[in-house]
């Protein structure tokens, strides 16, 4: 019997609040009830490794500012793509969130939804001065800067020391040694590159580097920019084919299409593969299983045709960052933590307690990210450029589409076709962006 | 009927029907509406196209993909929720069978009660050539292997999701099966005894017709079930390879939040809802509403 | 002796049958004995050392929370639907009315809605009447998406009741309301506990409305919370597989338990056959 009373009460509840509601409207997001203020904040590091530093900082941060509240709510990278989509569709985005560079935060940032954080920075140029540039570039749309990265990673091959001893390899710098390098693997009965291409992500990491290999940067940007996306530089075309190439010399293996990245990187680590193509966020991983003296990391050699003009001095890579809300009330205070968040001993103590490396100027170190990644970053400074992740720098109809039919295009379809795709792709979200 | 259960009548339906109209009907319909607009959730845009959205979506071959798929997925849970589930259940409700029914069902139920993603995860990792059981096994009985990948070649892919869920949902028919026949009247049986039928005969003369209503309602819910098809398809492929795997809700979801097509997104949702209305509508011929004795 | 044989015949099907099904669950419940490693150079074989730990972890993650979380939605949504269908399939089955049909319909047009057309417009609904964020509206809208199955099922056994125990107790000067109370729910007892169960498990298991409609940690539901064991590239699947174990373990536990409310097994009242 208390069962039906409690249903009959949740109904009237729903009727009664459906009715009231009406009325009302929604609310922002930031609530100043009198000297206190109230920050939402939306971020993606809800595993046990991380969140205990984030929850930490914002302790700290609250206790040097008394009467500021944080909301802190903490969901995986999984569910964030949709709980923001949802939020922004719903007018109520959070006061700060996390958000990816490129096109993740351009749409954002083109519709208006964005706090600009130039005049902030123009006051404290300090603070935009403290950031690696080319991260912080991620975030700026026409020369206006609209989120502050917080976390960094670009791309390497990684090798297996062992399995290079033991068929006497040496470190590949051209795109021809590299080639060689497989090919001795694999007369050696052994797949040379670890792939995994069920989630379809993998293939954007390849056709990203390649594609900022093959194609000058201003026919690149015009591209990626979803309002004049056309996607017929035939460096586009060759990026695609280079993929194809080496998975159709075998260097893959089989059955890529339902082997995922955990399978392969495991199996890399066991020795069971030579090379892996991999960000230097995911290091840790490879220290932990293998030990930092198993495996080694070198520059991504470019396809020997590649004659973009950055060809020599682009890597992919980004950074993860945080925006906020054009809505918020508060935008001063939210600034203020933003600020504190990227204050280089923070961001360091960041990188100490979680492995994630920060993107401040100097804030990788030895004693806080290990040596292979404090090396891994003196090496990046040889790029000058960064090349996004193709996935979020393009609009998600392009990535999505791109994935797509690279998964096919691993199964038989051919380069020709895979653009074909990506360029209606390209032309409906040009239409769209008008 | 008298008078006053009009009023009682509606007592009954209120709460049920409020809750339906509102939370069920109202975003329906709302979609419908901004199926004529192009829009997405991160602009601001919102911009009147007419049917255009419909246009562009029987122009779109992933779209004419996906039906495929969803029939793929109707078809097989029919066969094994409807045909195969019924043998189960009245075989099990044999006297013969009697006394291991409860084990039986019990197992055979615990799957549906499990999480679609850990089912997933379990495929993936049968059916991987590289590292699963299920290649090695088919080789042992003398199948040629090598171009197998079940999950990770298009012409298979569908099928290999569907079989899985399969797996999970066999049982829970079964039950639903179980509890229909155990409601029909024991001297039905008992006089066909007396007659000497066979159980071949009691099947088709005592226990199809008797449970005749819980058969449309769970062929009902597996083809609605197999159109709405998401989370087997979102845990194993997600669509993959290329599109091959993709059935209407996944590809309304991708077109909506991955893509930020929500006018289109709301075309499909609208298509969705439509088509399995109808398709609902033609099989409710069969139940009869009035029936009085 | 023909039927000795098709019975043997059966019951090797069947055994075979249980196999297929319990092999995958034996290989879940091991695989959250072992190592991320293991799992994927070695999956098919058994641990080399049985590690308690992805279990421990699974629970000291937070878990215990999700669970209570998940217990209350789920008994909250699964009474409410149930309750309110039992309701309504009342006059749908066993009164006559002339707008019978069109309510039919509505609730076997509810059947068909595919949720993730829905979420969108739902959440801007819910944001209107300040329920984002409560479990109110998490428990409302997965109570509503069960409404039209359950009360399909319920109404279809209120037709199966003989009408002549309502006809006699209309005659005794008994209401609508005591027949409904007396006869019919009390004859329906196996129906609703098996429209229950069912229930049950959507709402326990359900994702995209409990991310979405949820914002503060301390609300979120098992499901939600597992998401959270799975990154891009920072999964550990074996714990991810350990916590659905635990997460699945509180259902079936329920199914062993209320079966018998709703499936006859060999006990009294039963034994006519």
């Amino acid at each position: 019997m208390k069962k039906r009373i409690l249903a009959l009460m949740l109904t009237a509840a729903l009727t009664v609040s459906l009715a009231a509601g009406c009325g009302s409207g929604g609310d922002g997001g930031s609530k100043s009830d009198g000297d206190d203020i109230t920050l939402t904040f939306l971020d993606k590091h809800p595993e046990e490794e991380y969140k205990g530093y984030f929850e930490d900082a914002i302790a700290d941060f609250e206790e040097a500012n008394p009467g500021v509240h944080i909301e802190y709510e903490n969901i995986s990278d999984q569910a964030i793509k949709e709980k923001l989509a949802v939020l922004a569709s719903g007018g109520d985005l959070p006061d700060i969130f996390f958000a990816w560079g490129g096109e993740c935060l351009n749409r954002f940032s083109r519709a208006g939804r964005l706090l600009d954080l130039t005049p902030y920075m123009d006051e404290d140029s300090e603070w935009r001065d403290s950031f690696l540039p080319s991260f912080l570039s991620s975030s700026v749309l026409d020369d206006k800067n609209y989120a502050v990265p917080y976390r960094s990673s670009v791309l390497y091959w990684l090798y297996n020391k062992k399995v290079f001893a033991d068929n006497k390899l040496e470190v590949p710098t051209t795109w021809d040694e590299f080639v060689e390098v497989c090919d001795t693997l694999k007369a050696a009965d052994m797949t040379p590159i670890a792939f995994g291409n069920s989630d379809q992500w993998y293939t954007m990491w390849y056709v990203g580097q390649f594609n900022a290999n093959y194609v000058d940067q201003a026919v690149r940007m015009a591209d990626y920019n979803p309002a004049s996306g056309e996607f017929t530089d035939e460096g586009y075309l060759k990026s695609i084919q280079t993929l194809l190439d080496i998975n159709d010399a075998g260097y893959f293996g089989d059955n890529v299409n339902s082997k995922d990245y955990y399978q392969v990187r495991e199996e890399f680590a066991a020795g069971k593969y030579g090379l892996i193509l991999d960000a230097t966020s995911q290091f840790s991983f490879y220290t932990d299983a293998m030990g930092d003296d198993a495996y080694g990391y070198f520059k991504i050699p470019h396809p020997s045709d590649a004659a973009g003009d950055e060809v020599e001095s682009i890597v992919t890579g980004g950074s993860e960052n945080y925006a906020i809300s054009a809505e918020c009330e508060n935008p001063d205070m939210a600034v203020k933590f933003l600020k504190f968040m990227t204050e280089k001993e923070q961001a360091m103590k960041q990188t100490t307690e979680t492995g994630l490396p920060n993107a401040v100027i100097g804030g990788i170190t030895e004693d806080n990210a290990g040596k292979m990644i404090a090396d891994a970053y003196v090496t990046a400074e040889d790029y000058t450029a960064i090349a996004e992740w193709l996935d979020q720098c393009v609009d998600g109809n392009v990535a999505n589409t791109y994935m797509a039919s690279l998964q096919e295009g691993l199964d038989g379809k051919s380069a020709e076709d895979i653009l074909k795709d990506v360029q209606a792709a390209a032309k409906e979200v040009a239409e769209a962006n008008e | 009927m008298r008078k006053k259960n009009q009023k009682t009548i509606g007592i009954y339906l209120l709460p049920a029907m409020l809750m339906v109209i509102v939370i069920l009907y109202l975003p329906i319909f709302i979609n419908l509406y901004e199926s004529f607009f192009k829009w997405g959730a991160m602009s601001t845009k919102h911009t009147f196209v007419g049917i255009d959205n419909y246009v562009k979506m029987f122009q779109d071959e992933i779209f004419y993909v996906a039906i495929k798929n969803n029939l793929i997925f109707t078809v097989m849970s029919v066969v094994c929720q409807i045909g195969i589930s019924l043998i189960i259940a009245s075989v099990l409700e044999s006297k013969f069978m009697r006394k291991s029914q409860n084990f039986f069902r019990t197992i055979y139920f615990i799957p549906s009660l499990l999480m679609v993603t850990v089912v997933g995860i379990t495929c993936k990792m049968i059916v991987s050539p590289s590292i699963g059981v299920l290649n090695p096994m088919l080789e042992r009985i003398g199948v040629d292997v090598s171009h197998i990948d079940l999950l990770g070649t298009a012409s298979t892919a569908t099928y290999t999701i569907a079989a899985m869920s399969q797996w999970q949902y066999i049982g829970y028919t079964v039950i639903l099966f179980i509890v229909a026949i155990q409601n029909i009247p024991e001297d039905l049986y008992e006089a066909a005894d007396i007659d000497g039928a066979s159980a071949v005969k009691k099947f088709m003369y005592i226990t199809l017709p008797e449970i005749k209503d819980t058969i449309l309602i769970n062929t009902i819910i597996t083809v609605t079930g197999s159109i709405r098809e998401y989370d087997e398809v979102f845990v194993t492929t997600n669509g993959g390879p290329g599109h091959a795997t993709e059935t209407l809700a996944t590809y309304l979801y991708k077109v909506g939040f991955r893509n930020d097509q929500m006018g289109y997104a709301s075309a499909l949702a609208f298509f969705i809802f439509i088509v399995t209305f109808i398709i609902g509508l033609l099989q409710m011929k069969g139940y009869n509403l009035d029936e009085q004795n | 002796m023909k039927k000795k044989i098709l019975h043997v015949i059966a019951y090797v099907l069947f055994i075979l049958f249980t196999v297929i099904i319990i092999l995958p669950l034996i290989w879940m419940a091991v695989t959250g004995f072992k190592t991320n490693q293991e799992m994927f150079l070695a999956p098919f074989s058994l641990p080399e050392q049985w590690v308690w730990q992805n279990y421990v972890d699974a629970w000291n993650q937070g878990i215990g929370i999700y669970l209570k979380n998940s217990v209350v939605i789920t008994v909250m949504a699964t009474a409410l639907s149930t309750f309110v269908s039992c309701l309504a399939a009342y006059p749908l089955a066993r009164l006559n009315f002339k707008s019978k049909k069109v309510w039919v319909y509505l609730i076997l047009g509810g059947l068909m809605l595919a949720p993730q057309s829905s979420v969108i417009s739902l959440f801007k609904m819910v944001k209107i009447a300040g329920l984002y964020d409560t479990q109110t509206s998490l428990v409302l809208i997965d109570a509503a998406f069960r409404i039209p199955f359950a009360t399909f099922l319920i109404m279809t056994f209120y037709k199966s009741i003989s009408y002549s125990l309502d006809e006699s107790a209309y005659i005794d000067g008994a209401t609508t309301w005591q027949i409904f109370c007396k006869i019919i729910v009390p004859l329906s007892k196996p129906i609703i506990a098996s429209c229950a169960i069912v229930s049950f498990r959507a709402v326990w298991n359900e994702l995209m409305f409990a991310n979405i409609m949820l914002q503060s940690t301390a609300k979120k539901t098992v499901p939600v919370g597992l998401m959270n064991f799975q990154g891009m590239t920072t999964t550990n699947w074996t714990l991810v597989v350990a916590s659905m174990v635990i997460a699945s373990l509180p259902l079936v536990i329920a199914f062993l338990a209320l079966q018998r409310q709703f499936v006859r097994g060999l006990t009294a009242g039963s034994v006519k056959g």
